[in-house]
């Protein structure tokens, strides 16, 4: 039987398995014996591993966010927030989503929204995902989750809190407030307080860690970016949680044992990349770095916000919110973009339009222009997060590769 | 196509007003015209004739809001300057474009109007406080009263469309503040068959196309539609505050995650239309996600669904046509079973 039909299919055998204790005891000793030596990445999947034992878990409460909602919130209620717009480019990593695609046209009848959603409305239908009891949704970057929250609340229930963003701290900070305490009344949490001041704690140890790791990119190109468009995942899901710290930690150790042992890259081209990028598997990354070219900065990576505040979580969170200027607007993702091609030396810009992404597409062609004005190569390529056969590889490397000849 | 603007006057209006100032423009039916007009301004909606996006593209990549992208097109076309225009973060495509703009200098004063998603209480204060600043920047003040004439002026043209009927036209007199009324109907057919029109925003031109083809559209359930056409109630103490609660729980737009109200729209108008048709504007989010589902419910109703996308160009007419025929004709199929 192959993985897919395996995935979903016989979804109940993995649910059921997952739950087992000798079963995630002896996945846990195989991810741990397999990446011994990546640490990074065993971080990673024991991270997810502990994930799907909890969503598939017969009593805990399932929440599912949308990539900028605080984390921070749900971990201190001890809920692994599953955020389906992740796992939607999990599954598509590992090759695995394009039924759930099909099947999202069942729902829309359209396939002309954002492929991350159509990905995970057709997870939910095929009830890959579980049965969630509260689906949170900020409504930056996009709109989208909160839709597509909508009709998975039709399909499979749960309960829709959405975070209205707009950039005034303390109306955020009460919507933030008001979701959380009502959770805590739904979850009969007494301590609320005291333990999201203990989230907080992590939360700032990890910010640390990722700190430094830009810190280190000023200066050594140790991995390509192509990485890093890949933590993306991390980034917006452990904030808050023990993971959080090891996985920063684990990183920020990586890059520093690399630089001393001199694994340093130089590449000919530097490259700034904006939006995320492809998650399925493609040779587009490895044709870059042989010619030369390496990602030594991401958009997704340049996320940055002030210290978390013990004693004012909820304004601190909501600052943190509005200090999020990734896939942000025009304004703002122009003077981040040129911010880190000075900090990180690039030599061009790649901006990645996601197929079906209204907020992050909109306004590329002026990003693109406003660059070049400022001295800045760009070029804007038209692909897709995780469907591949809305990804033209060889005509977008004919492009890129004349980009390319261009920089140098 | 046939010059357009000799049928549908409210074109040549636009033209006219935009020349002549003295107007904000506005393109999300979560601005209220009322704060337009008791600021001192007439409301202008900006909704031009269907163009092929040659320009746009030039600017803009393909798939977002076909709306917004005919709004750009006839600018960059025109080399237009709007004089004052309001664009809101009602969707992803409208809050982008407020960005582009912004930085297109595509007018001299662009207000951004935020509108939360959610309509508790502490939502409506915010978007009540929302709109007394928009008040303040149009007016320089904030004239209460003035704003409690204006809502009781517009009621009064909300009761005058429900007793007159609306028609595809008649809403515009409530949108621009009666500043336009040129909309009586010139249709030279006479449709057998009456639908609801559901859609968020549609080409004004596909209302006449569908009655060339024996379709009366019997009510408009869109982003300017009959839903704006309930009485505001209780304003006199706190304009702001009603004005707000009005806007943000009324049945109008698509990307309200309630739609029971516009089912139960449709149940109430059900012995007055033969069907429904959904005009899906291609890459509009807000009508994609539900259209779908809300052609299951309507289905349910047992109400015959035709949905059409298109991208505001009404680009495939014949196509369009032989879908739209065999609906009219399941229709009367429909009919002559029930009799």
């Amino acid at each position: 039987m192959s993985v897919e039909k395996l995935v979903y299919e016989r979804q109940n055998l993995i649910k059921s398995f997952v739950g087992s204790f000798p079963v995630y005891l002896g996945a846990k000793i195989f991810i741990n014996a397999k990446y011994k030596e990546d640490k990074v990445t065993k971080i990673s999947y024991l991270y997810a591993l502990d994930l799907i034992k909890y969503i598939y878990g017969k009593k805990s409460k399932k929440v599912m966010i949308n990539i900028f909602t605080p984390s921070e919130i749900f971990y201190a209620l001890d809920i692994y927030p599953l955020l389906p717009e992740v796992a939607s480019g999990f599954f598509s990593a590992l090759g695995l989503l394009r039924r759930a695609l099909n099947e999202s046209e069942g729902i829309l009848g359209n396939s002309d929204v954002c492929s991350v959603h159509r990905g995970i409305l057709g997870l939910s239908k095929l009830k890959v995902f579980p049965t969630p009891d509260f689906l949170v949704s900020y409504t930056k970057p996009c709109f989208s989750p909160i839709f597509s929250f909508s009709l998975i609340k039709e399909l499979n229930g749960g309960e829709i809190f959405v975070i209205d963003s707009f950039e005034d701290e303390e109306y955020l900070a009460s919507q933030i407030e008001r979701i959380y305490y009502e959770l805590t009344k739904r979850l009969g949490v007494k301590d609320g307080i005291e333990r999201l001041k203990k989230v907080i704690i992590l939360s700032n140890e990890a910010y640390n860690y990722f700190e430094e790791v830009k810190e280190l990119r000023r200066d050594y190109v140790v991995m390509d970016g192509k990485n890093f468009l890949d933590y993306a995942g991390m980034i917006f899901s452990v904030f808050g949680s023990k993971y959080g710290v090891e996985f920063f930690k684990t990183l920020r150790d990586e890059i520093k044992s690399r630089i001393q042992k001199g694994k340093i890259i130089e590449p000919k081209v530097r490259l700034y990349w904006m939006h995320l990028g492809p998650y399925f598997k493609t040779d587009l990354f490895k044709w870059l770095n042989d010619k030369g070219a390496y990602i030594v900065f991401e958009e997704s990576t340049s996320v940055s916000w002030e210290r978390l505040d013990i004693n004012n979580p909820f304004e601190s969170l909501a600052k943190k919110l509005i200090n999020l200027k990734a896939f942000s607007s025009l304004e703002d993702r122009i003077k981040v973009a040129l911010e880190n091609v000075e900090k990180y030396k690039a030599h061009g810009v790649i901006i990645f339009n996601q197929w079906g992404c209204r907020q992050g597409s909109v306004p590329t062609y002026i990003i693109r222009q406003k660059l070049v004005r400022e001295g800045v190569p760009s070029i804007v390529i038209d692909g897709d997060l995780v469907d591949e056969l809305n990804f033209p590889k060889e005509q977008i490397k004919t492009r890129i590769e004349a980009f390319l000849e261009v920089i140098s | 196509m046939e010059e357009i603007g000799e049928y549908f006057d409210y074109y040549s209006y636009l033209k006219d007003k935009i020349n002549s100032g003295g107007y904000v423009g506005y393109m999300c039916s979560y601005v209220p015209p009322e704060i337009i007009s008791a600021s001192g301004f007439e409301p202008l909606p900006i909704i031009f004739p269907p163009l092929y996006p040659e320009r746009t593209d030039e600017v803009y990549p393909k798939y977002f809001c076909p709306y917004i992208r005919n709004v750009n097109e006839y600018i960059l076309r025109n080399g237009l300057n709007l004089e004052k225009i309001i664009l809101t973060d009602g969707c992803d495509s409208s809050k982008r474009i407020y960005e582009c703009w912004k930085e297109l200098g595509v007018s001299n004063s662009i207000y951004f109007l935020r509108i939360p998603f959610n309509s508790d209480e502490n939502s409506v204060k915010y978007f009540a406080t929302e709109l007394k600043e928009l008040f303040k920047d149009l007016n320089g003040g904030i004239e209460t009263e003035k704003l409690v004439k204006t809502i009781d002026f517009y009621n009064s043209l909300r009761d005058k469309i429900r007793r007159d009927g609306l028609n595809p036209l008649s809403i515009f007199s409530l949108l621009t503040g009666e500043a336009y009324t040129n909309f009586e109907n010139n249709y030279d057919h006479n449709p057998q068959v009456k639908v609801y029109l559901l859609s968020s925003m549609f080409p004004l031109d596909f209302i006449k196309y569908l009655h060339s083809l024996g379709v009366e559209v019997a009510y408009i359930d869109s982003c300017f539609g009959g839903n704006l056409l309930e009485r505001v109630e209780n304003y006199h103490k706190d304009p702001f505050y009603v004005i707000s609660e009005y806007y943000l729980k009324r049945t109008a737009c698509v990307r309200s995650l309630g739609q029971e109200k516009r089912i139960e729209n449709i149940k109430r108008l059900k012995e007055n239309i033969d069907g429904v048709i959904i005009y899906t504007l291609k890459f509009c989010d807000p009508l994609i996600y539900q259209s779908a589902r809300l052609r299951e419910i309507i289905k349910t109703l047992n109400l015959p669904v035709l949905t059409i996308e298109d991208d505001y160009t009404l680009g495939n007419k014949g196509q369009i046509r032989t879908r739209v025929e065999a609906f009219v004709e399941m229709i009367y199929e429909r009919r002559k079973v029930s009799l």
